[in-house]
C-alpha cells in the first residue's frame, strides 16, 4: 500500500502517535521502523521550533512558518507517460541523460524511466519505501545512523514522517557511468512533502547521483529532506542537489555524508535557487585515512528570498581534506546567509580544509551575510577561509555601457562573469548548464 | 555611408558641484584627426568623460551633437550606439568575462543582431594580427592582470572591431614604451578614413609623430584657448606650456621634466 492510496493525512497538530503506528503498518515495514517513527515524532514533539537562541539558525526567521497547520501528504496520482510530466520535469529528465531517473510528485513514486541494466549489476536504486520492503537487511543498520534524529526538529520530523525520499545502493567494486537521477515534484495540491534518502557505496563503488527539487506553486509549502550517505574504502560519489522550489515554498534539507571509508571521496555541487526561505546544510565526515570532499555551492536569492546555508567539514580522520566553495549573487530583497565550519578534531593530522565564499550584490536591498568558523584541535593541519561581499562596480558597468551594452546586458555579463570560476567546478555539463540556465531566469 | 560630424557646443561640465569644463567648442568630422592637448588639470579627461556619459560628469550647460542628434540626451550606451567610442586611460577589469565574448556581446548590440560565430572570430583574428596581439589574448578575462600596454592594445583592439564614428583616445600613449606607442599609432592610422573622426587626447606630443593630426587645440581652465595645425604641438614639445601661460596672463609654474609617468 503507497501513500497514493491513503485519504489527506491530518495536520501534523492533529496527528496522533497511535494513528502514525497504524500507517506504518499499513505500508508493510517491519516493527524496527515503525519503533523508530514512533520514537522520532515523539522527540519532533518535544524539540523547539529553532529560533534566534540557537547559534546555527539565529539568521533565520522561522516565526512565519506554520509549522504544525501542514499536512504530512497528500495523495498524489502516477504519471502514465512522459508526455504527462510537467515540463521542468520533462526538461530535467533530458539534460541529465540519466541511465535511471526516478519522479516523484508530492512523495509519492510517479515515473522511472531507465535502469534494467543497473539493477542486472546489482545496484539498487529505487523509492526508500519500496526499498524498506524488498531489501530491508540493506536499509536496516543504515538509515538513521548518519544523521541523528534529534539534530533538530526537523531531521526529527523526516524521521518520523517521512514518505517520499530514495534507496540507492552500490555493491562493491561497480561503477556506474552515467548519472543517476531523482526529481521531486511539487503539485499545486501539495500541502508538505517530507522526505529521506539513502545512499550507500560499497568499496570501490563510484556513481553520480542529481537531485533536483521543484514545483508548480500557488500555495504556502513545506518541505522537509533528509539525505544520509555512507562511502566505504575508496568509494566515489559525485552527489548534486539542485533546488528550485517555488517562491512559495519552506524548505529544510540536510544532507550529511560520512567518509568511513579509507580514501574515499564526495563530491557536492549545489544549486540554491528557489524557495521563499530555505534553510540547506551539509556535514561531510572525514573519518577513513585520506577522505576526501570537495563542494561547489551556486546560489541566487531574489525577491523577498531568503537562503540559509549551513555547510561543515568534519575532520576526524588522518590525512583528509575537504575543500569548500560558495558563490552566489542577490537581487531584489534578497537575503543568503552562509555559514561554514570547518572543525578538525585532536588525531586529525595532515587535515587540509579550505573554505572560500564570494557573494555579488546587484541591489541595494539585497543582503549577504557569510559567517565562516574554523575550530581547530590539532596542530599538524592546514586551513583556511575567505569571504567576501561586492557589488556591481559602477565604472565596469559605465566601461561595458560605453562599448553599446545596456545596462541590463553589461549587468548580465558582469555576474556570468562572476560564476565563471565556480562553474568550472561544476562536475558535470548538464549540471553546469543547468545551473546557468537558472541563472539567466533570475536576470531576465 | 555619410561622413560623421561630432559638434561640441560651449559645453560645461562638473564633478561633484566642482565645475571642470567651463565651455568647450570642438568640431570633428570624419576623416580629421584632432590633438587635443595640456597640462594635468585642463579638463581632457573629464571632456572625454563627459561625451561617453560618465554618470559622475555633471553636464551645466552646451550642446553636442553627432550627425545632428543630441548627444547628451543619450545614456553611455545609446552614445556607444550612435557611433561614439572612447578608449580608456584605466579600463575597468572584468572578471569572468573574455576579452572574445565581451567583443562579441559589444558588437551583437551595437549591429542590433547575431554576427556568426565565424565571421566573428575571423575579423578578431584580423584585428589581432595587425596590433601585434597573441591570439591567446582573445581568451582572457576583460583587462585583468593585464600590462599597461595590454590593457591600451585591448583598447585599440575594441576599436578596431567595434568600428565607430568618432573615437576619442584618452591619454592612450601614457604609460607605454615607444614602440607600443607606434603600434597603438600604426593602428589608428589604418583605421583613418573618412568614416571614422578622431580625437586623441595627451599630454606629451610623442604619440602625434606618428598619428600626425590634422589639428591641434591647447585646453587650459577648462577650455579651448589655442587652436592649430601640428606646429602646435612642435612648440608645446620645444618651450612647454609657460609661454601660453604667459599669453593668457597667468602665473608660470616649474613644469614637470620627467615624461608620462603616473
Amino acid at each position: 500500500m503507497s501513500v497514493d492510496t491513503l485519504p489527506r493525512a491530518p495536520k501534523l497538530a492533529d496527528l496522533e502517535e497511535s494513528a502514525l503506528a497504524d500507517l506504518s503498518r499499513q505500508w508493510g515495514e517491519p516493527e524496527w521502523l515503525t519503533e523508530a517513527r514512533i520514537a522520532a515524532w515523539r522527540r519532533f514533539l518535544e524539540l523547539p521550533v529553532p529560533d534566534r537562541h540557537m547559534e546555527v539558525w539565529n539568521r533565520i526567521n522561522l516565526r512565519p512558518l506554520p509549522l504544525m497547520e501542514f499536512s504530512a501528504w497528500v495523495p498524489a496520482e502516477p504519471f502514465r507517460s512522459e508526455e504527462e510530466l510537467p515540463e521542468a520535469v520533462r526538461r530535467a529528465l533530458g539534460e541529465a541523460g540519466a541511465a535511471h531517473s526516478l519522479v516523484q510528485v508530492d512523495g509519492t513514486p510517479a515515473f522511472r524511466r531507465g535502469g534494467e541494466e543497473l539493477a542486472r549489476r546489482g545496484v539498487i536504486f529505487c523509492d526508500l519505501q519500496t526499498a524498506v520492503r524488498e531489501h530491508p537487511d540493506k536499509v536496516r543498520g543504515a538509515l538513521g545512523e548518519v544523521v541523528p534524529v534529534d539534530r533538530d526538529k526537523f531531521t526529527a520530523l523526516s524521521t518520523a514522517l517521512w514518505t517520499g525520499g530514495f534507496f540507492l545502493h552500490v555493491p562493491r567494486g561497480v561503477t556506474v557511468e552515467l548519472p543517476l537521477q531523482t526529481v521531486r515534484w511539487r503539485s499545486a495540491a501539495a500541502d508538505a512533502t517530507i522526505s529521506r534518502t539513502l545512499v550507500v557505496l560499497e568499496e570501490g563503488a563510484a556513481c553520480t547521483l542529481i537531485e533536483s527539487q521543484a514545483g508548480e506553486g500557488g500555495r504556502i509549502g513545506l518541505d522537509c529532506n533528509v539525505v544520509e550517505i555512507i562511502l566505504g574504502d575508496g568509494a566515489q560519489l559525485k552527489y548534486v542537489g539542485l533546488q528550485d522550489w517555488d517562491e512559495d515554498m519552506w524548505s529544510f534539507a540536510h544532507r550529511q555524508g560520512r567518509l568511513a571509508g579509507r580514501d574515499s571521496r564526495l563530491t557536492w555541487a549545489f544549486g540554491e535557487f528557489g524557495g521563499r526561505t530555505a534553510r540547506s546544510s551539509f556535514l561531510t565526515e572525514h573519518i577513513g585515512r585520506g577522505a576526501e570532499s570537495k563542494s561547489v555551492t551556486v546560489f541566487f536569492s531574489s525577491g523577498v528570498q531568503h537562503h540559509d546555508l549551513y555547510q561543515t567539514n568534519l575532520h576526524t580522520g588522518i590525512q583528509t581534506s575537504a575543500n569548500m566553495d560558495v558563490r552566489g549573487a542577490l537581487a531584489g530583497r534578497g537575503r543568503c546567509v552562509f555559514r561554514g565550519d570547518i572543525e578538525i578534531q585532536r588525531g586529525a593530522k595532515k587535515t587540509s580544509s579550505f573554505e572560500a565564499a564570494h557573494a555579488l550584490v546587484l541591489e541595494r536591498g539585497a543582503r549577504a551575510d557569510a559567517i565562516p568558523s574554523l575550530y581547530i584541535d590539532e596542530n599538524d593541519v592546514q586551513a583556511s577561509h575567505s569571504a567576501t561581499t561586492g557589488q556591481v562596480d559602477e565604472s565596469q558597468l559605465f566601461y561595458l555601457m560605453s562599448r553599446g551594452l545596456s545596462k541590463n546586458t553589461a549587468t548580465k555579463l558582469i555576474v556570468r562573469g562572476f560564476f565563471e570560476p565556480i562553474m568550472e567546478q561544476v562536475p558535470l555539463e548538464s549540471v553546469r548548464r543547468e545551473f546557468e540556465r537558472l541563472i539567466e531566469r533570475k536576470l531576465s | 555611408m555619410a561622413v560623421p560630424k561630432l559638434v561640441i557646443e560651449n559645453l560645461q561640465a562638473e564633478v561633484e558641484g566642482t565645475p571642470i569644463l567651463k565651455g568647450v567648442d570642438l568640431e570633428v568630422k570624419g576623416g580629421e584627426v584632432h590633438a587635443i592637448m595640456g597640462p594635468n588639470g585642463a579638463g581632457k579627461s573629464t571632456l572625454a568623460f563627459t561625451l561617453a556619459g560618465h554618470p559622475r560628469y555633471q553636464v551645466t550647460g552646451g550642446r553636442v551633437t553627432l550627425n545632428g542628434e543630441d548627444v547628451l540626451a543619450m545614456s553611455p550606451d545609446e552614445r556607444a550606439r550612435a557611433g561614439l567610442f572612447l578608449a580608456f586611460q584605466y579600463p575597468s577589469e572584468v572578471p569572468g568575462v573574455t576579452v572574445a565574448n565581451f567583443l562579441r556581446t559589444a558588437l551583437n548590440e551595437l549591429r542590433g543582431e547575431e554576427i556568426p560565430a565565424r565571421d566573428f572570430l575571423k575579423l578578431l583574428h584580423e584585428k589581432m594580427d595587425i596590433l601585434q596581439m597573441d591570439r591567446a589574448f582573445a581568451n582572457r578575462y576583460l583587462n585583468e592582470g593585464f600590462s599597461g600596454g595590454e590593457k591600451k592594445r585591448n583598447e585599440m583592439l575594441q576599436l578596431a572591431v567595434l568600428q565607430p564614428k568618432i573615437a576619442i583616445l584618452d591619454e592612450t600613449d601614457s604609460g607605454l614604451d615607444i614602440d607600443a606607442v607606434r603600434v597603438v599609432a600604426e593602428s589608428v592610422n589604418r583605421l583613418r578614413g573618412p568614416e571614422l573622426g578622431v580625437i586623441v587626447i595627451t599630454h606629451y606630443s610623442r604619440i602625434l609623430r606618428y598619428l600626425v593630426p590634422d589639428y591641434v587645440h591647447i585646453m587650459f581652465g577648462g577650455r579651448i584657448v589655442r587652436s592649430g595645425g601640428r606646429e602646435l604641438a612642435d612648440k608645446l614639445e620645444e618651450s612647454g606650456y609657460n609661454w601660453l601661460r604667459r599669453e593668457l596672463g597667468l602665473e608660470e609654474v616649474e613644469e614637470e621634466v620627467a615624461p608620462d609617468v603616473r
